[in-house]
Formats: structure tokens, sequence, C-alpha cells
């Protein structure tokens, strides 16, 4: 069995050094998709040439309805055995608009000393170019030989894994599950909640010039702003995780018109929050904060309700689990690179948490830097070859050594 | 210099009892006027020029529209009285109002005007057309008297006057000339002789995006711009460490509107808020730009690449000021007296008003009208039925005195 899997091991790693100039090539087709997120007819069009590249190396594909028409989720699946059992891989192709202040054409593709740049090439179009040529490694080496490899690319991963959601209500089952999202190739088993918090703060609004009768809801926003920042609201946990919130003051509205005191400011904070603790404890934890300032100030009036994609697609945090499909990944992935990886709580939110409330064990690992700037995002070249040899032997390894036990 | 002051006057001038007999005219034009919806932005005022047009034609007043903006006039009404020989037409006394409002919330009804309590409720009630339709029923009152000698009355119902007073700038553009302005405005029937300066300034704060995941690698430029208003805010009470000069008091910025950030998971890079920057007759623009640079840069000062921007919106209005020692403010501190005006004088108006224009100009203006500034602008604006009829009176007496040889606003002027 030792010997099997060293075997294939050499042969995916034989493979993917043969076919690695082609391997980076499909990766820049892929980034110079602008498929911003939203765009659905460039996300259908990337749809379709994840599918075909897929379909023309043997594997087996369908489309599925991702929850936004126009652009399908792509489903392939590689090996002959049991349909029962399978190692599910993950991965969207919606990227985020790239910002006016990238140096570099943010859809090129730019691959410069072994790094190749693009909007979304560490998150994460390079994880799932990566899973969609480990699928096409094990369809050439006619792996898996028991239960069967799926790869799931989904184009709305930014409306909360919506169609990742999508495909496990429509039927989609795995015995375990990898997410490919970056992780500088550490193995992310556990990750941060997300909770979206509107605060509406209402003032009364009067001409400017009659400050005495009005009640500036800017002025009052700030001290929101203020205290979803100080220590009180932001401490840690006292967890394994041992992690403060990271808070995002996000969006900010406020006033109509030069002279009208406003009488209405609204904020949006994204809040990160450690898997020890919940989305309802965070939601307490903010009108505790919000109580703090009216107890200051009798004429401060506010609400805050979670963002309506919160409360349909809660991102829910998840804790570490061990599980047998994680030793293997770990022992894969020290036997590539010769270290053992690292586990660690992602601080961004994968749609592991997603797999894993439907009963599928998770984590998440993959090619690019968990702390991607926004600008001049890229991804290591290395990283990216490395992931696919991981995916591939991974699946051949668990699978065949989960369906003889 | 000259200065007439007659003995007792020829025509019984009891204004107050003639504005009296026509309050139910009065309060029905005031509804009228303010049925005629004329927001501003966008600023529809054709329709209100219009009515007002054919209302004062009545009266005998020839009627001109400046076309300042498409269907957006100003409307002149005058009225000569005397010979109207070339050699001395009399003062001329300008009633000054303006014919646009500011919007009102969808919904709210403030376009169907209401009795009720002693006051007329709506959207201009207050600010200004019930100024206007006292300036409108005064000179309709003002065709009574029998003893005027010469002089011209001029009814400026002016466009644009909520977003900057574009009306009065094409007025005095035009060559308007007055001994006497009126600026109808809700003083409370108090007299107002200065005005303060207005300046709206836009600060724009540009961080650095990142991921709300990292948010701390970011440059969050909302959190800056809060930091921002604090520093402000703490200003008016003491200067904070390393800004620029203390304003004087009274001046007073207010954050009006702000906005930031595009998506919920992204550390918003810029953010910009604009202030409505009211100046003390003692302040000038550049102890503003001072204490505004100043203070922004503080507020950036934690993030290394923070940068931030101060810009100037719209036209900025110096402090301006008739001065309470002029003869006109005497003048009319006296009449006020007669017809239960206030005799306080109201230093300087908070508000920007047209005063400011037609004072930068050269003619002598205040600023006088019924209602309360502290209702204008709001959903609940009104004025109380009794101040309009009030000034009506007021109006009337301030025209019959200039040009029955009384007054001094021609001999002021010469003076």
């Amino acid at each position: 069995m030792l010997t099997d899997s060293k075997q294939v091991e050499s042969q995916i790693a034989a493979y993917v050094d043969t076919h690695a100039a082609e391997m980076i090539s499909f990766l820049q087709q892929v980034v110079q998709f602008r498929s911003i997120w939203g765009h659905v007819d460039e996300l259908g069009r990337l749809a379709g040439f994840l599918g075909s590249t897929l379909q023309t190396a043997g594997v087996r594909v369908d489309y599925w309805d991702s929850g936004t028409p126009g652009a399908p989720s792509v489903l392939g699946r590689v090996g002959r055995g049991r349909p029962e059992r399978s190692l599910l891989f993950c991965g969207h192709f919606d990227v985020y608009p790239p910002s006016q202040s990238w140096s570099l054409d943010p859809f090129a593709g730019v691959i410069r000393d072994g790094k190749l740049y693009g909007a979304g090439s560490a998150d994460m179009k390079g994880g799932t170019a990566a899973m969609t040529m480990a699928a096409t490694v094990l369809s050439a080496i006619g792996q898996p030989t028991k239960g069967q490899v799926v790869v799931l690319a989904i184009p709305n991963h930014f409306e909360g894994g919506e169609g990742t959601r999508r495909a496990l209500d429509a039927g989609l089952t795995a015995n375990a599950g990898i997410v490919c999202e970056p992780t500088d190739l550490d193995i992310a088993a556990a990750q941060r909640g997300i909770l979206y918090v509107k605060v509406r703060v209402r003032g009364v609004a009067a001409h400017t010039v009659a400050t005495n009768l009005g009640v500036n809801a800017i002025e009052k926003a700030r001290a929101v702003i203020d205290e979803l920042r100080s220590h009180e609201f932001i401490r840690p946990n006292a967890d394994e995780y041992g992690d403060q919130k990271i808070v995002n003051i996000a969006i900010i509205r406020g006033g109509v018109k030069h002279n009208i005191i406003p009488e209405e400011c609204e904020l949006t904070v994204d809040i990160r929050f450690s898997p020890s603790t919940t989305a309802s404890a965070v939601m307490e934890d903010v009108q505790a904060a919000l109580a703090r300032i009216r107890q200051r100030d009798p004429r401060f009036v506010a609400t805050a309700q979670a963002e309506e994609t919160c409360l349909r697609n809660p991102r829910s945090p998840m804790a570490a689990a061990v599980h047998p499909f994680r030793d293997v990944l770990a022992r894969v992935h020290r036997t590539f690179s010769g270290r053992e990886p690292a586990v660690v709580c992602h601080p961004a939110w994968p749609d592991a948490p997603v797999l894993v409330g439907r009963g599928i064990p998770a984590v998440s690992y993959g090619p690019g830097s968990k702390l991607c700037y926004w600008d001049d995002e890229y991804v290591p070249i290395d990283e990216y070859l490395q992931a696919i040899r991981v995916y591939a032997a991974t699946a051949v390894n668990w699978l065949n050594s989960e369906s003889e036990e | 210099m000259v200065m007439v002051m007659s003995g007792p006057q020829a025509f019984a001038g009891d204004w107050s009892a003639r504005a009296e007999r026509r309050q139910g005219r009065l309060v029905d034009l005031l509804c009228d006027l303010i049925a005629l919806p004329s927001e501003n932005p966008p600023g529809n005022e054709g329709q209100v020029a219009e009515f007002l047009g054919q209302y004062v034609a009545r009266s005998g007043a020839e009627v001109r529209l400046q076309e300042v903006l498409p269907d957006r006039p100003n409307l002149l009404a005058t009225w000569r009285f005397g010979p109207g020989d070339a050699e001395d037409s009399g003062p001329v006394l300008a009633l000054v109002s303006h014919l646009d409002v500011v919007p009102a919330p969808p919904g709210s009804g403030l376009f169907k005007p209401e009795i009720r309590d002693g006051r007329v409720w709506g959207r201009g009630a207050c600010d200004a057309k019930g100024s206007l339709a006292a300036m409108m029923v005064a000179a309709e009152c003002l065709q009574e008297a029998t003893d005027l000698v010469r002089g011209t009355l001029v009814l400026a119902a002016l466009m644009g006057e909520e977003t900057g007073g574009l009306g009065a700038r094409a007025l005095v553009a035009s060559g308007f000339r007055a001994d006497a302005a009126i600026i109808g405005e809700p003083t409370d029937l108090t007299l107002v002789t200065a005005h303060r300066g207005k300046a709206t300034r836009r600060v724009t704060f540009r961080g650095r995006a990142a991921h709300a995941a990292q948010a701390f690698l970011g440059q969050n430029a909302v959190v800056a711009a809060a930091r921002f208003i604090s520093l402000l805010a703490e200003s008016e009470g003491q200067v904070p460490e390393g800004t620029g000069p203390r304003l004087p008091r009274r001046t007073q910025i207010t954050p009006t509107v702000i906005q930031g950030g595009l998506e919920f998971n992204v550390v918003p890079a810029e953010c910009r808020v604009d202030l409505d920057c009211r100046l003390a007759l003692d302040t000038q623009l550049t102890d503003l730009e001072h204490l505004l640079n100043d203070t922004a840069q503080v507020a950036a000062r934690p993030w290394p690449g923070m940068m931030v921007r101060v810009e100037t919106v719209g036209k900025d209005r110096n402090p301006v000021d008739l001065g309470a020692d002029h003869p006109l403010v005497h003048w009319a501190r006296e009449v006020l007296a007669r017809h239960g005006g206030s005799l306080e004088l109201g230093s300087c108006y908070p508000a920007a008003t047209d005063q400011g224009v037609l004072l930068e100009d050269g003619n002598p203006t205040f600023a006088l009208g019924p209602g309360a500034l502290a209702d204008a602008h709001t959903d609940e604006e009104s004025v109380a039925v009794v101040d309009l009829v009030r000034a009506v009176a007021i109006f009337a007496a301030l025209a019959h005195d200039a040009f029955s040889g009384t007054a001094p606003p021609k001999a002021a002027r010469r003076g």
C-alpha cells in the first residue's frame, strides 16, 4: 500500500513536471477572464472554459444551477468507483473588481519572478485552476481506482458561498472536502465567522444654522465607530484561538444636503470573530456597545441589525476537528514539500463551514497568501503547481485507502 | 445731508388695521403659493413666478420676468408713485424674497397647506413664501395711500436662493439698484443687519484598501474621517494639539454629508465629508482654511500613507454687515416699534440669504420677515397668521414712509 502511494505520488509529480507549462498557461487564461462578481456573462464564459477543459481531459462534467442565472456552477467527476465515496474540491471563480491603484493590468496574468499577477489570482483562481488541473491529472493517470473525486467550481462565492449551498441542496454529497482557497499551503482547519452589521443612527434634521434644534446623525455615528474599535468591543475571547475580533468599518452613508443637519447615518461594519463565539453573541456585543453610548448620551438613537445576506447565508465560524483525511493531506503535503504543514485558523471565509454544516468534514488548503493585498495580487507559481500535486495525491491516497477500510 | 421729518401725516397710515382687514386674503394667498411646489433642487420656480405675476398685475404692477435659467425666472414687479419726472423719481425700495423652497420628503404632504392653531403649515410657510405673500399684500395695501409723493416699489421674487443665490446674482448683474432693500426671510420680524459668511468644504481622506480579514493592513479612510469630525468638534472647546488658530465662537462647522466605502469586506480607501461652515463677522476665510487643513492633517496622522484633500464646493460668501448705526436701521426700527415688530436688533442672521449678495453689491439691505428660522427646512414648517399680518403692516408702513417724503432711504444714500 505504501509502495502504491509512493508510486502514485511519483507518477503525479512527473506528470505535473511534464505538463507544467500548459498548467501555468491554463491559470493565465483563467485570470484573463474578467469574471468580476455579478458580471454574469463573463462568469458564464469562464464556467464554459473550465467545463470544456475538464471534458477534453476526460472528466465527466455537469453544469449546475448556482443560484445566479446565466452563470452555472461546474461540477466534474473523476474515478470509476462508487459515487457514495467521494472527496470534494471546492473553488470559486468570481473575483472582486480590482481597485484603480493596480500598478499592473489586473486581467493580463502577468508572470514575473515566479509569480502570476491578476485580480483574484490568489483569491482564488489559483486554487480553482489547481483543483481543475488535479482532476485532469487524475483522469490522465486513471486514478482514483476507488471512489470519486468531485470538483465544484462556483461563480458566486461572494454571496456567502451561494453556489456551494445550492449544490448541496441539490443533493451533492461527499465524505470529505477540501476548499482550495489561498492558505499559503497551510491547512486551515478552523476559520473565523463573519457578521456584517448595519447600524442606523437617527438624528433630527434641521437647518444647519439651527444646530440647537438638530441632532447630527453623522456626529453620533462617529461615537459608534469609536465604540466598535474600542478594546471593550474587540477584546479577545478566552479560547484556544485567542483572537480578538477584526473590525472593518466598511461603509458609511449619511446626510442628504449641504445645509441640512443629517437626520440619518448608516454604517456597515464587517466583524470577523473567533470560532469559539457565535454570530448571535457578536450581535449582542454590538447591542451592548450601542447601549454604552446611549448611557453616556441620552440623545443617541441607533438600531443595529445583521445584513440581509448574513441572515440568508450565515458566515458561521468553524472550529478545528480531527479527521483521517486531514492526516492524509498533511502527510502528502510533507511528502512533496519536505515540511510539516502549519494548521491554522483562516482569517477570511472560505466555504468550508458550509460543508461542515452539512456533515462533510472539510479544511481549506490552497496556493496564494491568506494575507493577499488588494492591489497587485499574485499567486506564486510553485505553490500553484504544488497544490495540483497535493490535491491529486491526497485524493488518490485517501479514496483508495478509505475504500479498503 | 437733508433729513426731512414731516409733521403729522396727511394720510392716516393705520397699516395694522388695513393689514388685518386682509387677513383672509393673505392666508389664502400663502396657501396658494405653498401649493405650487417650487422645490430647489431641481428648482422649478416658473409656475410660482407666473402665479405671482398675475396676482400683482391686478394691483397695477409692471411685471417683468428675468429668465435666469430655462423656466427658472426672477420675477420683478414695479409700482411707480408720484409724477415720475426725470430729475427725481424718488427712492427705490425693494422688497426681496425668493420663489424656491427646499425639497420636502416624498409623501410628507408639505405641499398641501393647512391652517390650524393660528398658523399656516407647509413647505415654504416661513422660508420664505410667508414673506412673499406679506410683501404682495403690502403692495396691494399701499395702493390705498393718497399721500405718496414719489418713489418706486420693486417686489423682487428671486429664484435659486436655496442653492447659493443664483437669482440674486443675476439681479445685481443686471444693474439692479435700490436705496433700501428688505430681504423677506424668517427673522421673527426682527431687523437683521449682518449676514454670516458661508463656505462649503469637501474633505476627502484617501487611505489604502485591504481585505477585511486583514483589516489591520489597510488604512481605513472612514475611521480617519470620523477622527477628523471628532477633532473638529473638540476644536470648538479647545484647540487640539498641533492645529491652527481657534475660530471665533460663533463660527460653526457642521458635517452634513458623509460617504465612504463600497464593499462590506474591503477596508474603505476613500471617505469624503462635506462641511457646512458659517463664518462669524470677525472670521476670515483664511482662518477657516487653516483650521480645516491642520485638523485634517492631525486626523490623518495615525496612518502614514493617508492622504487628505480639502476642496471648496460652490461659492464662498464672506460675512457682510450693513451696520447697526446705518440711518436705514434707525428708521426701520422706528417703523417696527409702531407696528408690533421686535425692537431688538438681530445682529447676525445665522443662515445664508440673498442679503449677502445685495449687500456685497452695495445695496443697503437688511432682512426682516415673519416666521422663525428654526421652523425653516423642517417637516413642521409653519408661520403664525398674526405675524403674517404684522409683516404686511410693517412692509406697507416702510414703503409709505419712504414714498411720502418722510423716510430716509434716498437721503441716507446720498448722505
